[in-house]
Parts: structure tokens; C-alpha cells; sequence
């Protein structure tokens, strides 16, 4: 086991043993989702499915995305909810997860943890086998927006597949004490940074409502 | 008690087989000239690249139609090949045998020999050859027509001599294969299998599995398993009937010597595929030849799943090539298979009709028999139940078009049961025609019942299976597929068949009130509905999902939407504003043939032409057909949109 994940192993369930956890005080988590009211007119709810890949050339990278994206897998003591929308049967998409770890140091720990994997993910490919096979190119590029928790760090994502086609994805990491957002915005065209931007303050707020 | 029938007033059931054997061997040959001359052959990609650098639509359509028409003819040449090896084959066989045996004229014949022959009354009586080489079958036939030679081991001149009835009786078994002419056609079988597993099923097997991963190489090797498994049954079926009916003939003039050889002849003793029936069951036959004219439920199912696996086959390729719309391409297609399966299994419950009493619920379980061959067929047709594109990358998705899985269920269930239905009901017709037409006329009607049981059989294949490509296309619901199906035009068609089918039947309403009143009342409950289905569209465009196209100039996300839209993002017939939606992203698409596609969109709806409509949609498959297969296109890349930083 990687000495960071042994880490967030160690120090939850150390919370769970001494009883710190703070969810019990703290609204529900869902509440501090995304709702279609607070996004621009167009988008609806919306279940993303998870096509799982058959081979990776890094697959810490993939790893890490998947546990971003998807959640999977889950750690015990970690709270999770999700909230997805789309404005089309091809997007663009909005993908929320929202997590509450026991205490903020743990949360933290792991921001480092998954920032440490990310930065060495600059590029890699996952292939696709099935119904429809596919090898496609990722791409993580860090970009500066206006931060929206008292920790948080934004990436620029693109997917190339087989050279037919490419998305692009905004994706946002962000910290607020114990509680930690994944944001998405994904789509086919680039998106525009206003607007971007207008939905992770929103979700960043809604996120603080919920974070105590 | 009634006078047993006449075995040969029609066809006997080993002409029927062997057009069977044809009829699988074809389908086989069929699919390997498909994979061996486009499939294997990368899907010609060269020549589909260099299509797609044409700049102007109209020479791309024409460049890739070329391409789909050619490819849709050269499998042809797995079956012209197969049949060129047959007749070499029959050409050098006659000569081959011969030396092969090292047979000599006999020269005199025995008297005994002179009467048999003489009693056989054949137009051009046979050769005797003598062959003086051991591992010689003791008596058997071979030559063309009218040049038939008998080739007799050298133990028959002993046998001659001890126990003459033995020799004269298998002669007279041989000269009933001559009498029933089913030498040259036996051997014209005999190299169509041969032809098969040579140039086809081997070639087949060993290059799918040495060019390609598990998954198709199972893909391919069982369907060719199960096609070379029909091949093989039906082959030993041909040969094993025309021993009875060889029998039968011989009979007619050496009865008692016949009886004599099959009381106490010698049993041939292998088990798997035996060429010879057992001599009790040949006994039996000879005894009571009504036994081998029942219909019969193996030959139906067998020839359903031929005739499935041909249609399928034979679809794609009419389709492709004939400017014609789809369902007359596959009533087409249809028809010419239709004709081989009416004299196979048609044919088999007109000659049940002979024998008394006449099992009416035999014909129709041959029919309910035959409707499930199509429909394994259709899943066993090698080349299009195989989503092809999965595995190979330069494959057309045009190949795929009936995998079960893709049709929806309740849609899947409805098709099973309409064709289930359907031939059940042709031979339920067949079975009332023979009926009421054997008294009249005889069994000469066949001859006029034949082509409209054909007709019969092409339509209801046609139309079904143009159905099953349609709906596993989209997610059809099965209203709308039968309303897509039969439009005004088609129901006027059906229509006027049954009543022509009921008219047929005219003479029963005399003879057998209860069977003309079923019939009436079928073809009641059917006309409305086909009235009913052809004059409500609304079914059909009540189920069209209008699909958002992804808000990207990039051809492959386009694209992309298109495979998962499909024919939402066409909109309904009458709907040009999805049209104009449509043109106007196509006109902004970063690539030039998308960009005029999008303006003949544009004009079809301004001018509300539906075939330039039509036109540009079949040029935008086709793009994305390309765009999918080669990946020519360089895809640009996104640029962020925030400033970058370091980690």
C-alpha cells in the first residue's frame, strides 16, 4: 500500500476510534450539491455511466481519475454525494462529488495525496475494448481560477479518441475544512470561462453551506 | 381401404434435399467470398481513402457507392467458385472412376442382366463396367447423363452364378437410381460439399483463427461450424432418401427381388453419418412408401435456417445493389430463395397431401418448424449477425445489421412470434390448396401452386427481414416497425395476395365448409389490420426521439452523436426544421464534406425536397462511416480555457 494511502488509512480510522467525526453535527452533505436552478437554463438531471477501460499506461493516473469522477473505490469513514447534469445526450455535462472526511486533516492529507498523483499524470492512455473500441489520450493541464475554498486547485482535462474526437473538462478540487469538492464541467467545445468560472463559485458556496 | 400412393407423382424427397444442400452450401460459399474478397482485405481501405479526399459530395457519394456496389458482388465468387470445382469435377469424374478402378466393359451380359436392364424400360440403358480391383463397393453407378455407366466388383460374376436374385435386385437398385435420375445430381452434391469444405468452410476456419483474437475466431468458427454441420446432415439426408427412393423404383418392376436383398442383405455398418438407411427402415418404406411422404419436420427446420442465413446475406447484397427501395431489394431476395424452399419444404406438404389421411397438423407444425429455422438463421448468418466493426477497425457497420441483442426486446418478441405466425399460415394455405386442388386436377397443380407458394414464401421472408434490419437499427417499437413496413403501397400488395390466396381456395368451400370458413376468417381479421397499419403514421413518428446534437464543430463528436442518435437527429419525414438544426451545425463542422452536406440540408428544407434530404443524409452516414473507420481526419486540440500554471 502507498505510504500516502496507508496514511489516510491510519489517520481515519484513528477519527473513527477517538470519536472527533463532525458529520453527525453537520447538515446533510446532498445539501451542498449543485441543482439544476443553480445552473444556466438547458440542464437536467442526468446518470453518467461508468465504461471501465481495459488497459492503461498509467494506471495511478486512471486510478485517481476514476476515484474522482466516479467515487470508486469508496473509503470507509468518507461520506459521499453526487449530483450530474447534462444539456444533451452529448453534453456538455456538469459532474459534482462532494466528500466530508472525519476532520479537516484528513481531507487535506488526501487533497496532497491526489495533487502528488495528478502531477505526474501530465499525459496517458486508457484503452477500450467492447462494443467500442477506443484508445484515448488524457491530458492534465493545472490552470488559475479564482479559488473557491480555502484550498482548491483547478485542472484543464482533454480526452483525444482514436483521433476522432476530443473533450475538454474544467475540473476543480477544492477544500473546505473537512469537506472536499470534485467539480466537472466536460464537453465537446471549450467552454467559456465566465461561465465556468459562475458554476464553481456557486458550487464552492453551496459546498461552505455544508462544510460547518 | 385406400390405394397407397404413387411416391413419384412428385418429385421425390431426394430432389427436394439436394436443392437444400444447394441452397446451404451457397449460403456458406457466400459468406466466405465475403471474408476472404472485403473483410480480410482490410474493407478496402485504400480505395475508401481515396474517396474520402474527393472534395465535391456528388463524387464522394459516387466514389463510395462504386465501392459498395462492388463489394456487395464479389462474394458472389465464393459460390461461382464452388460451382466452376463442381463441374470440373463432374466433367474429369466419369474418366477418374474409371482408371481409378481400372474397369473394363462387361462384355457379354449375362442373361440375367439383359431381362433386369430391359425391365428398368430407361430411354439410354447404362455401360456395364468389371473392375478386377479389390476395395470396390459391390455395385454402383456414376457417369453423365445419357452416358451412365454401373461399375460391378469382381465378385458379382461368383455371386451371378450361386445366388443370381441377390445380383439382379441390386442392379435393379441401381437401375432405379438411373429411372429416378439422381446419379449426376448425387455426385453434382457429393462435389458441392467438397467444393464447400475445400475453398470455403477450412480456408474459413484456419484464417479467422490465425488472423484475428478469440472473440471473432469463435465468432466465425461456429458459425461455420454449425453451417458445415447442416451441410454435412443434410449431404447424408440426400444420399440416404434417394436409397429409399431408388428402392421405391426398383421396386416397381423387381419387387420381390428387392424384398428378397433387403430381408437379407448386409447392414452397413457405420453409425455416424451412414450413407444407407437401415435395411428394416428400407423395408418399410418399400412396404408402405406414404412413410417417406409425410412433411417432414428436420427438412423444414433445416431449410428455414437456410433460408434464413441466405436471405440475410442475399439482403445486404440486392440492397446494396439494386436501385430500388429496401423492401423491394428484400422481397427480391426473398423470392429467390423462396423458389428452392418451396420445392423443398412446399413441395413436402404437397406430397403429404397424398397420403391418406392427410395429418393437416403435421404441415402446419412444419410450418411453425420453419419459421424457427429463420429465425436462427438469421442469427447464424455468419456475416451479418457479427458486429464486424468491433474487432476489425476497417469494417462497415453495413455489415452489422440483425444481432438479437440489438433488437429491444418486447420489439425481438412480437418479430419471433409475427414469423412464427406467418409460415405457419403459408403452410396452412398450402396444406388447404392441396386439399382442394389433388382431387381436380391431380398433382400436376403443384405446377401452378409452386409459383404462388413462392410468391408466398418471398414476401413473408422479405418483409420480415427488412424488418428485423430496421429494428435492429433503432429502437423501433414493433408498431412502428410494422407501419414503417407496410405503407398504402405494401398493404394494397398484401391485400390483393390474400384474396387471390382465398380465391385459391374456392373448391373447399363445397367440400369442407369448416376449412373455408377458418380461411375467411383469417384473411377478415387481416386485410384492416394492414388498412389499418398503412394509414397511421403517427405510430411511426410517435416514436422517433429527436437527439441534440453535441454543441462541437469537431466532425467526430458530430459524429459521434450521430451513432448515438441515430435517425433522431434526421427528424421526422415532414420535419425540415431538424433538417435546417442539422445543416446549419454540419455547415460549421471543421470538415469540408460536412460543410456541404450541411448546405444541401439546408436547401432540402428551404425547398422541402425530401431525396435531396434523403441525398444528404446518406452522404453524412457515409462521412461518418469513413470518419469513424480510418480516423484520417487530424483532430485539433482543445485550448484551455483559463491561463495555465505549474503544479
Amino acid at each position: 500500500m502507498p505510504l500516502g494511502r496507508l496514511l489516510l488509512v491510519a489517520s481515519m480510522t484513528l477519527a473513527l476510534l477517538t470519536g472527533t467525526a463532525q458529520a453527525s453535527t453537520l447538515p446533510p452533505l446532498s445539501r451542498g450539491l449543485l441543482t439544476t436552478a443553480d445552473l444556466p437554463k438547458g440542464y437536467y438531471a442526468w446518470t453518467a455511466e461508468y465504461q471501465a477501460y481495459s488497459a492503461s499506461s498509467n494506471p495511478a493516473c486512471s486510478k485517481t481519475m476514476d476515484e474522482l469522477e466516479f467515487s470508486t473505490p469508496r473509503f470507509r469513514g468518507v461520506e459521499y454525494a453526487r449530483a450530474v447534469f447534462a444539456k444533451g445526450d452529448l453534453g456538455p455535462w456538469v459532474l459534482e462529488n462532494l466528500r466530508r472526511y472525519p476532520n479537516e486533516a484528513t481531507a487535506d492529507h488526501d487533497f496532497t495525496r491526489i495533487l502528488n498523483v495528478l502531477s505526474g499524470c501530465s499525459s496517458f492512455s486508457q484503452t477500450y475494448t467492447g462494443r467500442d473500441p477506443a484508445v484515448i489520450t488524457v491530458t492534465l493541464t493545472p490552470i488559475r481560477m479564482t479559488k473557491v475554498g480555502s484550498r482548491s486547485k483547478a485542472i484543464w482535462v482533454t480526452a483525444k479518441s482514436n483521433g476522432t474526437w476530443t473533450y475538454g473538462e474544467i475540473l476543480i478540487l477544492a477544500r473546505v475544512r473537512g469537506t472536499f469538492m470534485i467539480l466537472s464541467q466536460l464537453g465537446f467545445k471549450k467552454p467559456s470561462s465566465n461561465a465556468a468560472q459562475a458554476i464553481a463559485d456557486r458550487a464552492g458556496a453551496k459546498m461552505r453551506k455544508v462544510a460547518g | 381401404m385406400s390405394a397407397p400412393p404413387d411416391p413419384f407423382a412428385l418429385p421425390p424427397p431426394s430432389t427436394s434435399r439436394l436443392r437444400l444442400l444447394f441452397l446451404t452450401v451457397g449460403a456458406g460459399a457466400f459468406f466466405a467470398g465475403y471474408w476472404f474478397l472485403v473483410l480480410a482485405r482490410d474493407n478496402w481501405g485504400a480505395a475508401n481513402r481515396a474517396c474520402a479526399q474527393l472534395p465535391e459530395v456528388a463524387d464522394f457519394l459516387d466514389c463510395s457507392t462504386r465501392i459498395l456496389v462492388l463489394q456487395a458482388l464479389v462474394p458472389l465468387a465464393g459460390p461461382a467458385l464452388v460451382a466452376m470445382l463442381v463441374l470440373l469435377a463432374q466433367v474429369a469424374a466419369p474418366s477418374v472412376i474409371t482408371l481409378r478402378y481400372g474397369a473394363k466393359r462387361l462384355e457379354p451380359w449375362p442373361v440375367a442382366f439383359q431381362q433386369t436392364v430391359e425391365a428398368a424400360d430407361l430411354r439410354s440403358p447404362p455401360v456395364l463396367m468389371l473392375s478386377d480391383r479389390g476395395m470396390l463397393p459391390w455395385m454402383f453407378t456414376y457417369g453423365r447423363r445419357p452416358h451412365h455407366r454401373i461399375m460391378l466388383a469382381r465378385s458379382i460374376r461368383s455371386y451371378a452364378k450361386t445366388d443370381p436374385s441377390l445380383v439382379t435386385a441390386t442392379l435393379a437398385h441401381e437401375l432405379g437410381h438411373l429411372r429416378n435420375r439422381d446419379v449426376d445430381r448425387t455426385y453434382l452434391g457429393l462435389f458441392a460439399v467438397t467444393g464447400f469444405a475445400l475453398l470455403a468452410a477450412v480456408p474459413m476456419v484456419w484464417s479467422a483463427t490465425t488472423t484475428l483474437d478469440l472473440a471473432p475466431a469463435l465468432a466465425v468458427a461456429w458459425r461455420t461450424a454449425v453451417i458445415c454441420l447442416l451441410v454435412t446432415t443434410t449431404f447424408t439426408a440426400v444420399i440416404r432418401t434417394r436409397e429409399h427412393d431408388a428402392d421405391l423404383r426398383a421396386g416397381q418392376f423387381r419387387r420381390e427381388d428387392i424384398l428378397g436383398l433387403l430381408s437379407t442383405g448386409r447392414q452397413e455398418q457405420r453409425r455416424l453419418l451412414r450413407l444407407h438407411p437401415r435395411l428394416d427402415e428400407r423395408l418399410k418404406a418399400l412396404r408402405d412408401p406414404g412413410r417417406l411422404l409425410r412433411p417432414s419436420i428436420a427438412e423444414a427446420v433445416t431449410a428455414g435456417i437456410a433460408a434464413g442465413v441466405i436471405v440475410t446475406e442475399l439482403g445486404v447484397i440486392l440492397h446494396t445493389v439494386l436501385p430500388v427501395p429496401p423492401l423491394v431489394a428484400y422481397w427480391a431476395a426473398g423470392f429467390v430463395v423462396a423458389m428452392p424452399v418451396t420445392g423443398v419444404a412446399g413441395l413436402g406438404v404437397w406430397r403429404g397431401a397424398l397420403v391418406r389421411p392427410f395429418a393437416v397438423g403435421r404441415a402446419l407444425a412444419a410450418g411453425f418448424a420453419f419459421g424457427a429455422g429463420l429465425l436462427v438463421g438469421a442469427v447464424l448468418a455468419p456475416r451479418t449477425s457479427v458486429q464486424w466493426s468491433r474487432w476489425l477497425a476497417g469494417a462497415p457497420d453495413q455489415a452489422a445489421v440483425i444481432g438479437p441483442g440489438q433488437i429491444p426486446p418486447g420489439t425481438a418478441i412480437w418479430m419471433a412470434a409475427a414469423i412464427l405466425l406467418l409460415t405457419t399460415a403459408v403452410f396452412g394455405w398450402l396444406a388447404l390448396a392441396a386439399i382442394a386442388w389433388l382431387p381436380r386436377s391431380g398433382p400436376r397443380a403443384w405446377r401452378y401452386a409452386a409459383p404462388f407458394t413462392a410468391v408466398l414464401f418471398g414476401v413473408v421472408m422479405g418483409m420480415w427481414f427488412v424488418a428485423a434490419r430496421l429494428a435492429a437499427s433503432e429502437r423501433w417499437s414493433p408498431q412502428s416497425v410494422a407501419a414503417l413496413v407496410i405503407t398504402p403501397q405494401v398493404a394494397v400488395v398484401l391485400s390483393a395476395l390474400t384474396v387471390i390466396a382465398l380465391l385459391a381456395l374456392w373448391p373447399l368451400a363445397r367440400r369442407a365448409p369448416f376449412y373455408a370458413v377458418a380461411a375467411t376468417v383469417i384473411a377478415a381479421a387481416l386485410l384492416p389490420s394492414y388498412l389499418a397499419l398503412s394509414s397511421n403514421p403517427i405510430q411511426v413518428t410517435a416514436t422517433v426521439r429527436q437527439a441534440a446534437l453535441p454543441d462541437s464543430t469537431q466532425a467526430g463528436a458530430i459524429c459521434l452523436g450521430l451513432y448515438i442518435s441515430g435517425v433522431g437527429v434526421y427528424g421526422n419525414p415532414g420535419d425540415h426544421g431538424a433538417r435546417q438544426r442539422l445543416g446549419r451545425l454540419l455547415r460549421a463542422a471543421d470538415d469540408t464534406l460536412l460543410n456541404e452536406i450541411g448546405e444541401m440540408f439546408l436547401r432540402s428544407a428551404s425547398t422541402g425536397s425530401q431525396d435531396l434530404a434523403a441525398l444528404a443524409w446518406t452522404a453524412f452516414v457515409r462521412r461518418c462511416d469513413h470518419l469513424n473507420r480510418y480516423h484520417d481526419k487530424a483532430v485539433s486540440d482543445l485550448p484551455p480555457p483559463f491561463p495555465t500554471e505549474g503544479w
